[in-house]
């Protein structure tokens, strides 16, 4: 395949990212796909890192994650193994998954098995534990892992079965549609995408005959109260649809975008592989009562996957509900950040129409030389940690990637391409 | 109770009537309430639906009827009310645009209401680039940058005129577009007098001259210092001067430029020559050695100004050069001419007027720190670019004219000292109370040191000019300074002070032959100077608050060099964007 | 000031000779309308509702300057081929608005399958119900009718500056262009009721423009582009003026 400029290779990219098709099809212990995850394995998000630079919350995730796999009797167990140097650790993007915040994902954890029938990509991504003492914000109490359990047990199998029940799957495009139209940007909010998908799952698991009432009631109830469910479906899905665009192989748009704490790493379409890193900023925002921006941990988490997408902070507009949780103020300050993302993005997308944006479509195909250019970077919408773990999540905003980051991507690409500086 | 408000010949947007009749329907005690063109068929409906009254029967269908269904009378003063507002209110301006910024091309574009001219002062490395960018986009471009190169000026100036655009300058600091001041430029009243200048201060000081004069200039057109240059061979002067010629509204033409390259006064003297409106000239450093039946050829800005007045008032020119009176008594040795000047063009016209008075006795030195350097006189540009090197322009920053008050007293030589001050927009707020301690200071050591000085003064403005013309000369009096109403009367005043004179040429009337010219002028440009400017300011944001506060829309465009003006990424990016491979 | 025209419509065009005088009859949001000694009627402003062969179209700046200047009842007179008023020159030098009389392009399977995804069920229970607008989509194929009375009901009917019904008559109209069906007897009827004041003199400029198939430009644009879009662009106009002419157009073409 070969393009005669860049524009038509990030045509060729975008019109890639158009054409997804990500179906929800399965829910299934992580190491039943990802043939790397064996024993002593743990995945984390964001870009390659050491267990000693990671911050206190992702290092917590880790001994949960220990906890739960009975690799350790007990927390000094757990921190032996991980200051020893006995867990390999791999960057959940180099698996096909994607993980938030920490994202720490160990073998026997159910994910989200999410597939692009346009180009068969398969992603995964562990599912949402609802709020409060969460791992993935390295909080490893014995409720926590008592969920993670329960969560293998019976929430993983029974979505699993429900999920079989459809020979396609579920459509996530369908659900992205719906919910960006009832105010739902898919990173901070994901309410009414995770109802959306609750009134699709909910007659299913009622209608299973080989699940007890008991089991149902819980799982029903549990997606009642996750509000935030949705968003590590909308991060499977996104995964699935970048890892599509990432096979053409050319050009400047921004194929992931994801930090762990320490680096922030973005990846473009013409350089593959490669990472592009920059150390990452601390996200700004408004505390819960009694937290201020000194507890905050700095930038983690894969989720930023949305935001590479189109959605998430960059498709601010859709969600006012969420513009005073984040901080930015009010509908026109929403409208305003919209429409400055619209600069440094190529085109717009036609499957995630905006009603408040006038039926725009949602941003689509982040041009790396934009970036550069204009000096505007992506917005993502975030939760943010506490810096201690175990805390959780103790505010929200939003927060930018390094420029570095796309400055060094495209002298790499430049250089790729014979340019001599 | 039926209640029949008829509006004759009335019409409004049918929006304006739903949203009416919503209002009238929501007002308490209303019981039914309907608004319609009086048409047959609609007065039909009105009876049909019970609403029918006798004096509907004189609506005609051109008139608004409104009839109300009412038991409380009272009400119907509160509906008529509400229809006055409505009929009467204004239309629902869609300007939502205002006060929004933008920070590129497509987003200013979008903001601004039809624009039709860019004004630029951002750095001039990056200037070029975006007046292209303006003149892609359609736009007349004002550039208030200076540092552009002379290639890039040519290349501009070229393409804007085969787009039928003009271009003023770079380093253009003065123009009034159908009566809006850019830049630097006083408050004049709009008249029939038409200028286009290559000088910034040489259009300040003849627009505020006929001011003064209760004549006025609608449009005065900079070119920038270089127009007159061979290479660019006066393109934006000449499109200027064929504007002004087609303009019904200009009587008088006025062309002001230091003493351009010979083949370009040549152009510039044959199409002024094929036009029959009269035409006053000054090629300022030239002494005129002829006049011609429709040109006058000027020898100071004042003359240019008093004529172009003279012209405009069907009057034969005249023109008497004046003094100040002084009532100073110098010492013998005091034989020193002084000139600290902020704006360029009155400190050649010193400079020209001091040699002519001198030109026997006087040997100069050459320096670029000196308009005119001689072992008494000495003239200074503060504006130039050696004092101003990382240094706000004298015409807002009195710190470096003070400083040279302060030195020159110290010389028991010096006679006169003389000083300009350029008000109006873009100017220092009060810059007579900055320089009226130092006046008062030099004046009070000289005279302990037992010799007087005479300090003069000159007010470029207007008295619509923010700062006041007569406060800022009160001000300056006040200290000491002797006013003089023009830099022209300042400048012989001091030299009268050492005995000098500068003869007024007398010259003969002659005739030349000239080449016809084409004086078509695109429509573009008819249409800039003959309505107020919808602008995109690009850079300085103070322009933009002065172009609105004239009543002209403006939009700011916050300007930013590309990769926050990194040279190695800029070039990553140029290599980017025009790359061109087949197997990529 | 001298403003310049960005073109003008083949029906204003006769009317701007040389000395012919103008009174300013009324001033809308997106521009104004003036009327000649004869009462014929220019429309003067920008093409937010589309071009009119009436009308003289204006740049939004331009338009905005004139309102500032002009109050209802001044004077404009044509001199030297512009529109002199005492505060502005305006250049009517400009290029002609196209025609658009090329009806045969009109794709009518098209329009009539796009027509399905829009409702009229608002129609439903007002004046201008189904039953009643196809009962004289009809009669006017018949010779044998007389329609007087049948017009009268329609012309100035309902709200608005162009009421209705003098919409839904466009709109027939231009069915009627695209696909031969009005018996000239009943054109002829129409014609003559337009002498008479039964509307608003817009809307009647509007129906005699269309009695000689001339149409404003998102009517014509069906004819070139049917699509669902160029449709909506239709409905856009006015508060329901587009609509209504919409409806006109559908009726026209779903009779049989």
């Amino acid at each position: 395949m070969g393009f005669r400029t860049i524009n038509e290779a990030n045509e060729a990219v975008i019109q890639k990212i158009i054409a997804a098709a990500p179906f929800l099809t399965d829910v299934v212990p992580a190491k039943s796909v990802i043939p790397e995850l064996k024993e002593y394995v743990l995945l984390h998000a964001g870009p390659p890192m050491k267990y000693e630079n990671m911050t206190d919350p992702m290092q917590g995730s880790c001994v949960g994650a220990i906890l739960f796999e009975g690799w350790a009797k007990d927390e000094e167990g757990a921190r032996d193994l991980l200051e020893n140097d006995q867990i390999t650790f791999i960057p959940c993007h180099h698996v096909n998954a994607v993980g938030p915040m920490g994202g720490i994902t160990s073998p026997n954890m159910p994910v989200l098995v999410v597939v692009n029938k346009e180009s068969g990509h398969e992603a995964y991504c562990q599912m949402n534990e609802g709020i409060g003492a969460v791992l993935r914000f390295g909080a490893y109490n014995e409720q926590v892992i008592n969920r993670l359990h329960w969560m293998k047990d019976v929430l993983g199998p029974v979505l699993s079965k429900a999920l079989r029940t459809l020979a396609e799957g579920l459509n996530v495009n369908v659900l992205f549609a719906k919910a960006i139209a009832m105010g739902d940007e898919f990173h901070q909010r994901n309410i009414a995408a995770s109802l959306a998908f609750l009134k699709e799952i909910a007659p299913i698991i009622t209608s299973l005959e080989d699940v007890e009432k008991e089991q149902c009631t819980e799982v029903i109830q549990f997606l009642a109260d996750t509000d935030q469910f949705f968003l590590n479906i909308a991060m499977a899905a996104g995964k699935a649809m970048m890892d599509a665009a990432r096979t053409i192989e050319h050009g400047t748009v921004v194929t992931a975008m994801c930090r762990n704490g320490e680096n922030f790493g973005i990846r473009i379409a013409g350089m593959g592989d490669e990472w592009f890193t920059a150390p990452v900023n601390t996200p700004q925002g408004l505390y819960f009562t009694g937290y201020s921006a000194e507890d905050a941990n700095t930038d983690m988490g894969d989720s930023a996957i949305t935001e590479t997408i189109g959605v998430g902070g960059m498709a601010m507009i859709a969600a006012p509900a969420v513009t005073r949780f984040v901080g930015t103020g009010g509908f026109n300050d929403a409208l305003e950040t919209s429409n400055q993302m619209t600069e440094i993005c190529i085109s717009e997308n036609p499957n995630f129409v905006i009603p408040t944006w006038d039926f725009k479509g949602a941003c689509l195909g982040i041009d790396a030389r934009k970036v550069v250019e204009t000096g505007i970077t992506p917005v993502i919408n975030t939760g943010i940690a506490h810096k201690i773990a175990g805390y959780g999540q103790i505010g929200a905003g939003t927060v930018h990637p390094p420029i570095e980051c796309f400055e060094k991507a495209i002298t790499a690409y430049a250089e790729k391409l014979g340019f001599k500086g | 109770m039926l209640y029949t408000i008829i509006k004759e010949n009335t019409y409004k947007d049918s929006i304006v009537l739903m949203l009416l009749s919503n209002k009238l329907s929501a007002i308490d005690g209303v019981s039914k309430v309907s608004i319609m063109m009086g048409t047959p068929a609609n007065k039909d409906i009105f009876k049909s639906s019970g609403l029918g009254t006798d004096e509907l029967e004189k609506a005609k269908p051109n008139d608004i009827v409104i009839v109300v269904d009412t038991d409380q009378e009272q009400k119907v003063d509160e509906v008529k009310e509400e229809v006055e507002i409505a009929l009467k209110g204004e239309s629902d301006s869609q300007n939502t645009s205002k006060g929004q910024e933008a920070h590129n091309w497509k987003r200013a574009m979008e903001l601004a209401n039809n624009p039709n001219l860019a004004l630029i002062s951002i750095p001039g490395q990056y200037a070029a680039m975006e007046a292209e960018n303006a003149l892609n986009e359609g736009l007349h471009v004002f550039m208030f940058s200076d540092n552009v190169s002379k290639e890039d000026e040519v290349k501009l100036k070229q393409k804007a005129h085969e787009k039928g655009l003009l271009v003023m300058g770079p380093d253009c600091g003065t123009a009034l577009i159908h009566g809006v001041p850019l830049a630097f430029t006083n408050n004049v009243n709009e008249g029939d007098i038409g200028i286009v200048g290559a000088s910034g201060t040489g259009i300040q000081e003849v627009t505020t001259i006929i001011d003064r004069y209760g004549k006025g200039v609608t449009n005065a057109l900079g070119t920038g210092g270089r127009d007159l240059s061979t290479e660019v061979g006066a393109i934006t002067m000449l499109d200027s001067i064929k504007a002004l010629n087609q303009d019904p509204k200009v009587k008088v033409i006025t062309v002001i430029s230091k003493p351009p390259a010979e083949e370009v006064q040549r152009k510039v003297l044959n199409l002024l020559r094929n036009i029959d409106k009269p035409v006053v000239t000054l090629f300022l450093g030239d002494k005129p050695s002829y006049q011609e039946e429709n040109i006058y050829h000027a020898y100071t800005l004042e003359e240019a100004a008093v004529v172009a007045v003279q012209l405009s008032n069907g009057d034969k020119p005249n023109f008497e050069p004046t003094t100040a009176d002084v009532n100073v008594v110098l010492k013998e040795s005091q034989v020193g001419i002084k000139g600290y000047y902020s704006g360029g063009t009155l400190a050649s016209e010193a400079a020209m007027l001091v040699r002519d008075a001198f030109k026997d006795t006087m040997t100069e030195e050459q320096s670029d720190r000196y308009v005119l350097k001689t072992n008494t006189h000495e003239i200074i540009d503060l504006g130039d670019d050696v004092y101003t090197k990382g240094k706000p322009h004298p015409m807002i920053d009195p710190e470096k004219r003070i400083e040279m008050l302060e030195k020159s007293v110290n010389d028991p030589e010096t006679a006169v000292i003389m000083i300009d001050n350029v008000i109006g927009n873009g100017g220092h707020e009060d810059m007579a109370s900055e320089l009226a301690p130092a006046i008062k200071r030099i004046l009070d050591s000289a005279r302990q040191d037992g010799r007087q000085l005479a300090v003069l003064a000159t007010v470029v403005g207007t008295a619509q000019d923010i700062q006041g013309y007569e406060k800022q000369m009160e001000i300056l009096k006040e200290s000491g300074a002797i006013i003089c109403k023009t830099n022209d009367q300042m400048v012989r005043t001091a030299i009268q002070l050492i005995c000098g004179k500068v003869e007024q040429p007398i010259v003969d009337v002659q005739k030349f032959d000239y080449t016809k010219e084409n004086l078509a002028v695109d429509d573009k440009v008819m249409s800039f100077i003959n309505m107020k400017p919808s602008v995109i300011n690009i850079g300085l944001k103070s322009f933009t608050e002065a172009v609105q506060n004239s009543g002209s829309e403006c939009v700011q465009f916050n300007w930013r060099p590309i990769a926050g003006g990194d040279e190695k990424l800029m070039k990553v990016l140029q290599f980017l964007n025009y790359y061109e491979g087949g197997t990529i | 000031m001298i403003l310049q025209a960005s073109a003008v419509g083949s029906i204003a065009l006769p009317l701007l000779n040389e000395g012919n005088t103008f009174s300013v009859h009324s001033i809308f949001e997106k521009g104004l309308n003036i009327v000649d000694q004869n009462g014929e009627l220019i429309f003067a402003g920008t093409d937010e509702n589309g071009t009119f062969p009436f009308g003289i179209l204006l740049d939004p700046q331009t338009k905005e300057t004139i309102k500032t200047y002009i109050q209802v009842g001044d004077t404009l007179t044509v001199r030297h081929n512009r529109l002199t008023h005492n505060r502005f020159d305006m250049l009517l030098n400009s290029k002609t608005l196209p025609l658009n009389m090329d009806f045969e392009h009109a794709n009518i399977t098209q329009l009539k399958e796009n027509f399905q995804d829009i409702s009229f069920k608002a129609y439903d229970s007002t004046d201008f119900e189904r039953a009643r607008v196809l009962s004289l989509i009809n009669r006017l194929q018949d010779p044998s009718e007389n329609l007087e009375e049948t017009l009268r009901y329609f012309i100035g009917r309902g709200q608005g500056l162009t009421p209705t019904g003098d919409d839904i008559l466009v709109g027939i109209l231009y069915g009627h262009f695209i696909n031969h069906f009005i018996e000239h007897k009943h054109l002829e009827t129409l014609k003559a009721l337009m002498k008479e004041p039964l509307t608003t003199i817009v809307s009647k400029r509007f129906i005699t423009c269309a009695l000689d198939g001339l149409f404003s430009s998102k009517i014509t644009a069906l004819q070139h582009d049917p699509s669902l879009e160029s449709m909506k662009r239709l409905i856009n106009v006015g508060s329901s003026s587009g609509m209504d002419t919409l409806y006109g157009i559908y009726m026209s073409l779903t009779k049989e």
